[in-house]
């Protein structure tokens, strides 16, 4: 029912002002209604988009269809880089995955900062900590007292290379090869997941190891915790002969209930200071020989007492080159071994070094599916979200400027 | 199955039409009468008034019924396009369209009686001397029948606000109208 009807509106009141203004109404022309009529009833089939056109409709297309387009196009690349990268990361865990898992070395941090906080918490879980003894690992190599080594520092310095492994082949052994008479200084890192109630069998696991390859135990840190509490903790701190390091490491991948992490092979080059420790060493040898030679031949006992001097000196500087070697040689020849252990992640199951398939290894294959799955998604809603709000604001603002272009335009014909 | 689906999105396009064939033949005068008034064109008022519907026929699938009714959603599209057609005029020259003088076609022949004929131009020149926000929705309630929530919807304001805004309008018109010459 429209006013033209004489039908009153839900407000009686303006009745009058319906009349009057129905009375002044305008009807279409019957030929532009007559038109419309058949557009309408060919559904506005072919000259839709022309027409559509004209008011803008392509402008709003390539306006919002192409931002729209390339931040889709945008998001679903970020989102497949970020899947790629976490399919690397699947593929360097799993517990049947010692053989590939032992080479790889990850770059990501030591979780000892997130475990930390687990160990204060569980004060009351039964912990044993155990110090077999420090060894002089730490000692500068480089220091000199004589005043002949300083001038030749800075080339041993120079000469001693630092280097990190990082393997990201599957196959390739963790330790790079060593040339052949050139002295190395080597550490490695190895950080083991395993789960709660495990820990402590895999702190024998690691002590075994220890033994087998010769090593000796540093410092160790042992903290036990039931699987309800969690935060099961162990750090050692190994020192292991150098030619044994890789069948050490080895072994340690390969425990019966801990999964690699991350594994991390330093190795630093110092055969320049080995090199001139010993130089340093042979000409303050050299330098007693000779004053021993003046102290024959001297005569006065002011020449004696001068030479005796300068032999003290000499001795003192045979002395420290001599200690100096030693610890290098003690570094080059026993290896630094961090293992960290921590417990409370992912169920490991132990390891049968087979490539059958079991219902557990397919549970964890597909726990830690989920976890990366769950990981990716998380990232690419990290991404997705504030690219999602920029865009809704975008949007928002330009439907706002839009609508009050609009409004302006109507008060403009006033 | 396929068919099933296909048979089902036919009989939905079938009903979506229906429905847009309906609210055009039951609002394509009151479309037309609301933008004249936006626009005071004939012939940009027949063009919006088919761009109009055409675009409510592109978006027919877009209407959601819990917002409003379907009048106010066509009428909502019918205002964006009318005042699109403003900027458009106010982009391409500066030269104003001069509002048509559609009293003349309409009075000749209209009605014979002087007094109405005279009733009538009094009424246009009333209608023309409102602003246009108030001229928009005096046409928007009378030429297209929209109730206050309507109203609200297709001006993007309150209701009660529209109300309000109305009842000026309304009354500022029977005061243009009783005024003397």
């Amino acid at each position: 029912m429209r006013p033209y009807d004489e039908i009153p509106f839900e407000e009686s009141d303006y009745s009058d002002v319906a009349l009057l203004v129905a009375s002044v109404r305008e009807f279409p022309g019957d030929d532009f209604a007559r038109d419309l009529d058949a557009r309408v009833a060919q559904r506005f089939a072919a000259e839709a988009a022309p027409r559509a056109n004209h008011i803008g409709r392509g402008r709003l297309f390539r306006w919002t269809a192409g931002p729209a387009a390339a931040l889709v196009a945008a998001g679903t690349a970020a989102v497949l880089v970020l899947s790629g990268g976490g399919g690397g990361g699947l593929a360097a865990g799993g517990p049947y995955e010692h053989g590939r898992a032992q080479n790889l070395v990850s770059a990501s941090p030591p979780q000892s900062n997130s475990r930390g906080g687990a160990i204060n918490t569980t004060a009351a879980t039964p912990t044993r900590s155990s110090s077999l003894g420090q060894l002089s690992a730490g000692a500068g190599v480089t220091s000199a007292t004589g005043s002949s080594g300083a001038s030749s520092d800075a080339a041993a310095k120079q000469a001693t290379l630092n280097t990190q492994a990082t393997f990201s082949s599957s196959t390739a052994p963790g330790l790079a090869p060593v040339a052949p008479g050139s002295k190395q200084i080597r550490s490695a890192q190895i950080t083991l997941n395993t789960s709660n109630q495990h820990v402590d069998q895999v702190a024998t696991e690691v002590f075994n190891v220890v033994g087998d390859e010769h090593g000796s135990v540093l410092r160790s840190h042992v903290v036990s915790a039931s699987s309800s509490s969690g935060g099961g903790y162990a750090s050692f701190s190994l020192s292991v002969p150098t030619s044994n390091l890789q069948d050490a490491m080895t072994q340690l991948s390969r425990l019966h209930y801990a999964a690699v992490s991350s594994r991390v092979d330093d190795s630093q080059n110092v055969s320049g200071q080995y090199n001139n420790d010993q130089r340093q060493l042979s000409d303050a040898e050299a330098l007693r020989a000779s004053l021993l030679k003046q102290l024959q031949t001297a005569y006065t006992t002011q020449a004696i007492d001068s030479i005796k001097a300068q032999l003290k000196l000499a001795e003192q500087q045979i002395n420290s080159w001599q200690g100096t070697l030693n610890s290098l040689n003690h570094r080059i020849s026993y290896s630094n071994l961090t293992v960290q252990v921590n417990a409370g992640g992912l169920p490991v199951v132990p390891a049968h070094h087979s490539s059958s398939f079991t219902i557990g290894k397919a549970v964890h294959d597909a726990l830690r599916v989920l976890v990366v799955a769950a990981g990716v998604a998380l990232i690419a809603l990290a991404v997705a979200l504030p690219v999602g709000l920029v865009v809704a604001l975008l949007m928002w603002l330009w439907v706002w400027l839009r609508q009050r272009r609009r409004e302006h335009a109507l008060d403009a014909t006033a | 199955m396929r068919l099933g689906v296909a048979t089902r999105e036919a009989q939905e396009t079938g009903e979506s039409w229906g429905r847009f064939e309906a609210l055009y033949r039951s609002s394509r005068d009151d479309v037309y009468a609301y933008v004249l008034t936006l626009l005071r064109d004939r012939a940009a008022a027949e063009d919006v008034t088919a761009i109009a519907f055409e675009r409510a026929y592109r978006r027919r699938c877009t209407f959601d019924r819990h917002r409003g009714d379907e009048r106010g959603w066509l009428f909502g599209i019918a205002r964006n396009a009318a005042l699109d057609e403003l900027r458009r005029w106010r982009r391409t020259a500066t030269l104003v369209v001069d509002p048509e003088d559609v009293s003349e076609d309409a009075l000749v022949g209209a009605d014979d009686e002087e007094d109405m004929v005279v009733r009538r131009a009094a009424v246009r020149e009333a209608i023309e001397s409102l602003a246009p926000r108030e001229r928009e929705l005096i046409a928007l309630k009378f030429h297209a029948g929209l109730t206050n929530a309507e109203l609200a919807s297709v001006l993007g304001v309150s209701e009660s606000n529209a109300g309000t805004m109305l009842h000026r309008a309304v009354q500022k018109l029977r005061r243009a109208v009783n005024a003397p010459v």
